[in-house]
């Protein structure tokens, strides 16, 4: 493995015409900021107006408290089943939850289970989308495998651009994944028209809070 | 995968009189191109993110090898394992060698390219695995035994109709024509099973970020995060093209991958895989490992070539190119199609296996026009065409043909009143026929000169305007 390293490295090397590694010169493009869209609206305004574009849904709170409710309603909404997974995030868990509600918090119920409800740690104006680092608070299988992901996101978490999501995740604190998710699963794969619901969720509703 | 890129001609010809083949491709044909379309006009600053993405590419190209260190320790320094590929058989054995110590059966795979290029499904398979696609598009030609016909849709080349029996033979299903999102469901249904058995999860890597040691990957189905969390082992296979400084260089790279594949503003899913499972996290594969391929690529680093290191992997220029919709991604022989297939082919597996891929141009530059890294596409397959005359690949009457007109190009008085004569004395209108060249005019015409050459014509025209002035 060892060797195999050193013949790519040095492999690559003799391509760039070297024998050492040299530090490489500064990013001259970084100079200038990158090209970006902009847009007068405020950024939950335009991270609504994208999420949709997208088939994405998104439902405007004054307060957390509000959001059980939220989550109950909108069960109701896809029939009888009450059974919910509630993100192990003491923010949920603080929560007053309906009794009618069968909750749980084990990723292995993710596998069964119709819905889950998860916390954003931020939101993406720009593209409407909601960003999701793993940790004990934020299991991936929990928002991956049930049909329905309700995520709940505080507007003032909701930042411009992409490269505002690693002002406020460190470099040195990056968990093992962090996923930004930009509405319902979806394919072209059939004839090249578009249908959501592939392997990820078949919804993505956003209650945006605050 | 086993090329069959040097029998272009007659995969083509066979093509252009494939019926499902040509339906699919009519309907594909134009979708894509609107959809970028679309995406570009949205976004008025497209030409200097574009530029911006190949400085982006260039600089880290030059510093290949620093970058390539410094990911390769950020990756370990988080508790993943990095395997380095010199070529394909390094690449599938380190495969192996991880699932057989990971104990494996079966394994679950994102859409990779890099994977088709190795051959890792057939490897796996020959050693006893099951090897699960799960792309949709890649599904569909994993059941139907054949190889991707384009980078991003896999089964572009598939109808409705072909799905649908392909479903029947494999799930049982019933064997009549069902609607789209029939087939989805089923295919979720099926592929979920597979999903929650699985020991190892293979996935690419669209971007692999120095600074952080993070892995940048961008789908819509959501499969691939699946693929690397619920596995135990989780393996991400790339080129050591992908490298990037840092996570801001990755944005600007993704917004153009989008908007030049999908004409989506970013994909459904985007995921910055940085490191192996942490302590504290309740699910989540036990093992990560990153293998980097070389496999020709560091050669190109160093020859005239090196642009080609800065593809994305987009597929635009398949999208734009008339000669890919005309004949699909098959007749190509091999895991690329296209005008980037027919530059990166003949790097990979040798310029004499491949002689007709650079031939398969026009030369009409829309390939090099929509290139989110503008790639000199057109450039690089002239220069193929000429190492293939310099290295002796073109005989016979062509090879002496070219050296003729090489011969009299030089001489620029004789070319002239030679090619004067000609214009002078040969008919009008059409050659239904060409002597030397029936291949030429056997779907067209060849244009017969007008009476004059261009030349003559000009400086009549420049006389004629002096007089009026």
């Amino acid at each position: 493995m060892t060797d195999a390293r050193q013949a790519i490295l040095n492999a690559v090397r003799q391509a760039l015409g070297r024998s050492a590694s040299v530090e490489p010169a500064p990013r001259d493009y970084a100079a200038q900021p990158p090209p970006r869209p902009s847009w007068r609206e405020h950024g939950p305004e335009r991270f609504t107006r994208k999420l949709e574009r997208v088939a994405g849904s998104c439902e405007r709170l004054v307060e957390l408290a509000a959001v059980p409710a939220a989550v109950l309603r909108y069960l109701e909404g896809l029939g009888d089943d009450r059974r919910l997974l509630v993100a192990p995030d003491p923010l949920l868990q603080g929560l007053e939850w309906p009794a009618a509600l069968q909750r749980s918090t084990h990723p292995q119920d993710a596998r069964r289970y119709p819905a889950a409800v998860i916390t954003a740690a931020l939101g993406i104006a720009e593209t409407g989308t909601v960003v999701l680092p793993s940790g004990p608070h934020r299991p991936p299988s929990m928002q991956l495998l049930p049909d329905h992901l309700i995520v709940v996101l505080r507007t003032e978490d909701v930042v411009d651009y992409v490269e505002d999501v690693w002002q406020r995740i460190a470099a040195g604190t990056l968990p093992r994944t962090v996923t930004f998710m930009t509405g319902p699963s979806r394919t072209a794969d059939i004839a090249q028209t578009l249908h959501v619901g592939a392997h990820g969720p078949r919804r993505l509703h956003v209650l945006l809070v605050g | 995968m086993k090329s069959t890129a040097h029998l272009f001609p007659e995969q083509a010809r066979a093509a252009l009189t494939d019926e499902n083949l040509q339906a699919a491709l009519r309907f594909a044909k134009g979708g894509f191109i609107d959809k970028r379309a679309a995406a570009v006009a949205r976004y008025p600053d497209f030409e200097t993110l574009r530029e911006r993405g190949r400085r982006i590419k260039d600089h880290t190209l030059a510093h290949l090898d620093v970058y390539l260190e410094r990911f390769a320790a950020a990756v370990e320094a988080r508790g993943g394992h990095v395997h380095w590929a010199p070529d394909a058989a390094a690449a599938r054995s380190i495969l192996l060698d991880i699932c057989r110590r990971a104990g494996a059966r079966t394994v679950i795979k994102g859409k990779t390219m890099v994977g088709e290029e190795i051959g890792v499904n057939a490897a796996l398979e020959e050693a006893g695995l099951e090897v699960v696609e799960t792309d949709l598009g890649e599904y569909i030609i994993q059941l139907a035994k054949e190889p991707p016909s384009h980078i991003i849709a896999p089964a572009v080349h598939k109808t409705r109709a072909q799905i649908c029996k392909l479903f029947a033979e494999h799930h049982g299903s019933p064997d009549t024509l069902r609607e789209a999102p029939e087939l989805v469901a089923e295919a979720r249904r099926v592929l979920r099973e597979k999903f929650l058995a699985a020991d190892v999860g293979i996935t690419g890597g669209n971007f692999l970020v120095a600074e952080t040691g993070t892995v940048v990957l961008v789908t819509n189905e959501g499969n691939g995060d699946l693929c690397l969390t619920l596995p135990r082992v989780h393996v991400v296979l790339a080129g050591i093209e992908k490298l990037v400084p840092t996570l801001d260089d990755a944005a600007t790279m993704v917004r153009l991958l989008v908007r030049s594949a999908t004409g989506q503003d970013i994909s459904t899913y985007t995921t910055f895989i940085t490191g192996a499972r942490r302590q504290d996290e309740a699910d989540g594969p036990d093992e990560y490992h990153m293998v980097l391929l070389d496999n020709g690529r560091s050669r190109m680093l160093g020859d005239e070539f090196r642009e080609m290191l800065r593809c994305i992997r987009c597929g635009s220029c398949l999208n734009h190119c008339p000669v890919y919709n005309a004949v699909g991604g098959h007749a190509y022989g091999w895991v690329y199609p296209g005008p980037m297939g027919s530059v990166l082919t003949p790097q990979i597996i040798g310029l004499d296996a491949t002689k007709d891929l650079p031939n398969a141009c026009t030369l009409n530059g829309r390939c090099q026009e929509i290139c989110p890294v503008k790639i000199p596409l057109p450039d690089l397959l002239r220069r193929l065409r000429a190492l293939q005359f310099e290295r002796g690949l073109i005989r016979g009457p062509q090879c002496w043909a070219l050296r003729l007109w090489g011969w009299l190009a030089r001489r620029p008085a004789l070319y002239h009143g030679l090619t004067a004569l000609i214009a002078r004395l040969s008919p009008r209108g059409a050659a239904r026929r060409l002597p030397l060249d029936s291949g030429w005019t056997q779907s067209r015409d060849f244009p017969l000169p007008q009476r004059t050459t261009f030349q003559r014509a000009w400086s009549r025209q420049a006389k004629e305007e002096r007089r009026h002035d």
